[in-house]
């Protein structure tokens, strides 16, 4: 099971991620329904921290798929 | 995994169509000089060579505690090392210097004894050896010089047959399709890596391509918008609100006021120049020179620099780094443990922030163009199958719609480092 670790590494990492992002997006849907004016300025902090929060999670997404057994 | 990364990695060679560039050498002397290194023809007249050469070495008693073993031995050795997979096409002194039955070789090498020092060998003796040597041949590392020497592409021409026409066929094969960049400054190992010396690659030749572009289409918006004149056709427009946009939206709010207009052309400069870069990835048969870690990296020790330039000239050498500890009124005794500590994690986090985001944008581009590759790797694997039919137009649609996707990402990433950077550019030059 050891050789696996890219494996179950990738999918926690897609977990993780994937979570982070969800509540991020359901946070800022929240608010742009409480307040429609300033949805724009909601929309690109909305983008920027998911921008901000994937750039780690693909890095981790490499050094895990570097573990693949296969991978040379 | 890393074979299909072959394609978005960098390469000493642009890729087109195959029907496009045929490759039609017909003798030996036609091949480039790192294609026939790698031939296995060469590689074993290269190993009997180096071996004939150490052999002599050995025997003029200029080395002690080395035995060589026979030569037909040694060679039908490194045949069969040559054969596994992941030596595919390494030459004899790497097989001498790395496999795992050639300690009689690497403890001498790893103790000096290819070169003119032992360990423990006191200044007299030293001398008195390298007195002996210099009758010989004067140079320090005779190994090394065993190599070059035996590194003779046109005496191997001279002295061996020549190809037969299968081997020539399947490397025109082979060579297919790539148009090889001339090397003026430096040798190539094989397709992707290089030997020594400076060597021209495809994403430098595009980076190049996009700088060019850059500088035409903005010094021609320039004088277009010179005298406060308003642009006229679609395509200007397109371009005057992208930079209206990043002064007004992005550079102005993180920096503030009255600073922004200093940093506004840099911030200009990267976002297009990274923004060009990406979209060169969405071009078949061109590649994202962002998918390199030199190319990002290099982008964000432009902004590492600036940032640390703009806070010195704001704040001095020293109040730069004072300044990331934000000043807060702690008493004496507190203030003793955690300035320190604050200023150490501000530090490394001042490092790793700009590290990441060249990172980030690496990662970004190398993983959509992966994902691309993974979907049509999909229709590949399905070739000859009898579900082909179906996997085939899933796959081109898939492929289509993803990248689509990536041609936001490209704008999203560009966006992204230049806003960051710009952030980063404010909180230096404001007092926390």
């Amino acid at each position: 099971m050891i050789s696996f670790s890219g494996a179950f590494g990738v999918g926690l990492v897609a977990i993780g991620a994937a979570l982070g992002i969800g509540k991020l997006a359901s946070a800022a849907l929240e608010s742009m329904a409480r307040q429609p004016e300033v949805a724009g300025n909601i929309q690109t902090a909305m983008i920027i921290a998911a921008a901000l929060i994937e750039g780690f999670t693909f890095y981790a997404l490499f050094v895990c798929s570097g573990q693949n057994p296969w991978a040379s | 995994m890393s074979d299909a990364l072959l394609h978005i990695k960098d390469s000493y060679y642009f890729e087109l169509p195959k029907f496009l560039w045929r490759s039609e050498r017909e003798g030996r002397t036609d091949f480039p000089e790192y294609w026939v290194r790698l031939d296995d023809e060469y590689q074993d007249w290269e190993a009997s060579e180096q071996y004939d050469f150490l052999a002599t070495k050995i025997e003029s008693g200029n080395v002690v505690g080395v035995e060589l073993p026979p030569k037909q031995k040694l060679l039908k050795a490194y045949q069969s090392w040559r054969h596994e997979n992941k030596n595919y096409a390494k030459p004899f002194d790497r097989f001498l210097e790395e496999a795992e039955g050639q300690e009689w070789f690497q403890k001498p090498l790893a103790l000096g004894e290819f070169e003119k020092q032992l360990d423990d060998e006191e200044g007299d003796a030293f001398e008195a050896r390298i007195e002996a040597a210099t009758k010989f041949d004067g140079n320090q590392d005779w190994w090394g010089r065993i190599k070059t020497n035996a590194n003779d592409v046109e005496r191997f021409d001279v002295e061996t047959p020549p190809w037969s026409d299968e081997k020539i066929e399947s490397y025109n094969h082979a060579l297919d399709g790539k148009v090889l960049i001339p090397q003026p400054f430096g040798t190539l190992r094989n397709n992707y890596q290089k030997e020594s010396g400076f060597a021209i690659s495809k994403f430098m030749i595009l980076e190049l391509v996009v700088a060019a572009v850059l500088v035409w289409v903005f010094t021609k918006l320039a004088t277009k918008v010179q005298f406060g004149r308003p642009v006229k056709k679609k395509a200007w427009n397109m371009f005057e609100a992208f930079l209206l946009f990043l002064r007004d939206e992005v550079a102005r709010p993180a920096i503030g006021g009255h600073d922004a207009d200093r940093f506004v052309p840099l911030l200009w400069t990267i976002f297009m120049f990274v923004l060009g870069c990406n979209l060169l990835g969405m071009i078949p048969f061109m590649g994202a020179p962002t998918g390199s870690f030199s190319v990002t990296l290099a982008m964000a020790g432009v902004t590492f620099a600036t940032v640390v330039i703009a806070g010195s000239a704001r704040f001095g050498i020293l109040g730069f780094w004072k300044n990331q500890v934000p000043s807060m009124g702690l008493p004496m005794i507190l203030a003793i443990f955690i300035v320190p500590m604050l200023f150490l994690i501000e530090v490394l986090g001042l490092f790793i922030k700009h590290a990441v985001l060249g990172i980030r944008l690496l990662a970004n581009m190398v993983a959509g163009h992966l994902v691309l590759l993974a979907i049509m790797g999909m229709a590949v694997a399905a070739a000859g199958t009898s579900t082909w039919p179906v996997v085939a137009p899933i796959a081109v649609i898939g492929s289509a719609l993803f990248s689509v996707l990536e041609l936001f990402v490209a704008f999203l990433q560009a966006y992204v480092f230049t806003f960051l950077s710009a952030l980063f550019i404010g909180s230096a030059v404001h007092h926390h």
